[in-house]
């Protein structure tokens, strides 16, 4: 189980909730119970190829999903965040 | 119609919220788009009855009054020693030392700070290197708001220490630079706070563009043939080629060919890298190592936009050392008299390779942005002994330690004259 945190932009495409929790167990499982579970925003976070899309980021108790693969595993606890990924920058 | 809206730089889907900064649509950056009413000599002729600030070019920027703040106007040096020594008959540096809180963030903080107080906020914050922080603390105080900045640990103390003193509240990050920024973009999906590089970044960015049109405006209204920006997250580099787009479709200026050239440091030079290898999109750094903190950005949000227009625009990103970055501060301070930090010393060493290089056109006009005031990073640049003699308070001590030279005229020994 994962806590997903979703920015303001996306929160209407999981019924309006900040935090959702995701049963997953590695990356890979988490894009499919994302895909189960909030169809409109795994189609906003993810591209038909299952990577993230390019304007996304997901972090992985702060490590940048980007780098990692599919069997990257997700521990209890861990926290999973979506950011716009322009956010930020001096 | 408003005079200004919010665009998706990615879909071109106009933001409905005005305090939005990822599009709704399909999360890619928001963009401020004009509808230009004013333009050719009449924007002329509202420009130089304004203010000497960068409010002279409020019919260009996105606010719907404009503030009594007085930034930017800074000079623009013709530089012809730097020129000299490095082959380059019109070089020019754009002074942003000398701004309200001493770098160029002053400009893009005053658009953004004056956007926040539109928008009902009465708090401004941020994610910084450190020069960021400053200007808001700085701004904030000059506005009546409050101010809360996030910075990493091992930011430099002189530039900590005016953010407490301007009365902000100043939040110490243990990690990178990226960190900080992943850490604020959470929090500012919680706090209702005008994040000014985050949730009004679309405006804040805006501000950049005024380097360019001061200095279209000082050269008496023409683009130079090179720019040379120093890159941090990229907005700069980006926002000042939307600044030549405007200009010229404005009547302001006319169109002609400008190259984009980049600065950054070694240990942190992600973009520079990818132009260097030909790759269409950078690798991020993870543990940057430079003295130029303020370029200290390891995923820099507009890199890859960066990497597209220097190369559009026939340009180049080019990278150089802590050593070269230590000497041409020297060598900025020796020839032209401004004291940069290594932020300034990055873009000045990068100007000396490509000039190196042939990269540069030698007859052309050639501007350089110096960003940054030397004094923030006194620890940098130590004392150079040699330059120092200590003597006891006579006459006699010091005649023995300065013997006068010979007599010259224009350099030359009066004996060899006669």
């Amino acid at each position: 189980m994962a806590r997903l945190r979703i920015p303001t932009v996306l929160r209407p495409l999981a019924g309006g909730a900040a935090v959702v929790d995701v049963p997953a167990g590695s990356l890979g499982s988490l894009r499919e119970a994302i895909r189960g579970g909030y169809p409109a925003l795994a189609e906003r976070v993810y591209g038909s190829d299952g990577r993230v899309r390019e304007f996304v980021s997901v972090f992985v108790d702060g490590e940048d999903a980007r780098d990692l693969g599919d069997d990257r595993p997700i521990g209890e606890g861990s926290e999973v965040v979506l950011l716009p990924a322009i956010s930020g920058g001096a | 119609m408003p005079r200004f809206a919010l665009r998706c730089r990615a879909c071109h889907t106009v933001s409905a919220a005005p305090d939005a900064y990822a599009c709704a649509e399909c999360l890619g950056p928001l963009e401020v788009s004009y509808d230009h009413t004013l333009t050719g000599e009449a924007l002329r002729d509202a420009i130089r009855s304004g203010p000497t600030s960068l409010w002279r070019y409020a019919p260009l920027l996105p606010v719907a009054t404009v503030p009594d703040d007085p930034v930017g106007w800074t000079p623009l040096v013709r530089a012809d020693r730097l020129g000299r020594e490095l082959g380059l008959d019109e070089l020019w540096l754009k002074n942003d030392t000398v701004t309200p809180s001493f770098s160029f963030k002053d400009r893009v903080v005053a658009v953004a700070a004056q956007r926040a107080k539109e928008l009902g906020y009465d708090t401004i914050a941020c994610a910084s290197t450190g020069n960021l922080a400053g200007a808001v603390a700085a701004a904030a105080a000059r506005l009546g708001l409050r101010a809360v900045v996030f910075v990493p640990a091992t930011t430099e103390p002189a530039k900590l220490a005016a953010v407490t003193t301007y009365g902000a509240r100043l939040v110490l990050v243990d990690g990178t630079y990226d960190e900080v920024n992943r850490l604020v973009g959470q929090i500012a999906e919680e706090r209702r706070w005008a994040f000014v590089n985050f949730t009004l970044r679309p405006y804040y960015v805006e501000g950049s563009k005024t380097l360019l049109f001061e200095t279209a405006e000082q050269l008496g209204w023409r683009l130079p043939d090179a720019l040379v920006i120093p890159i941090a997250s990229g907005a700069m580099f980006v926002n000042n080629a939307k600044a030549a787009g405007e200009l010229v479709a404005t009547g302001l200026v006319a169109d002609r060919p400008l190259a984009f050239f980049g600065a950054q440091p070694a240990g942190c030079a992600p973009v520079a890298d990818a132009f260097a290898s030909g790759a269409p999109r950078y690798v991020p750094v993870k543990r940057p190592q430079t003295i130029a903190h303020a370029l200290a950005i390891g995923s820099p949000a507009d890199g890859n936009l960066v990497l597209e227009i220097a190369r559009r625009s026939g340009g180049a990103v080019e990278a150089a050392s802590d050593d070269e970055i230590r000497a041409s501060i020297a060598l900025v301070a020796r020839t032209a008299g401004i004291f940069v930090e290594p932020a300034g010393g990055t873009t000045v060493a990068a100007l000396v390779r490509l000039a190196e290089r042939g990269l540069l056109p030698r007859g052309g006009t050639v501007v350089a942005y110096l960003t940054g005031n030397g004094f923030k990073t006194p620890d940098v640049v130590p004392l150079d002994t040699d330059a120092v003699v200590r003597i006891p308070a006579r006459l006699d001590a010091f005649e023995d330690a300065l013997p006068e030279p010979p007599p010259t005229v224009a350099g030359r020994e009066l004996a060899e004259v006669r």
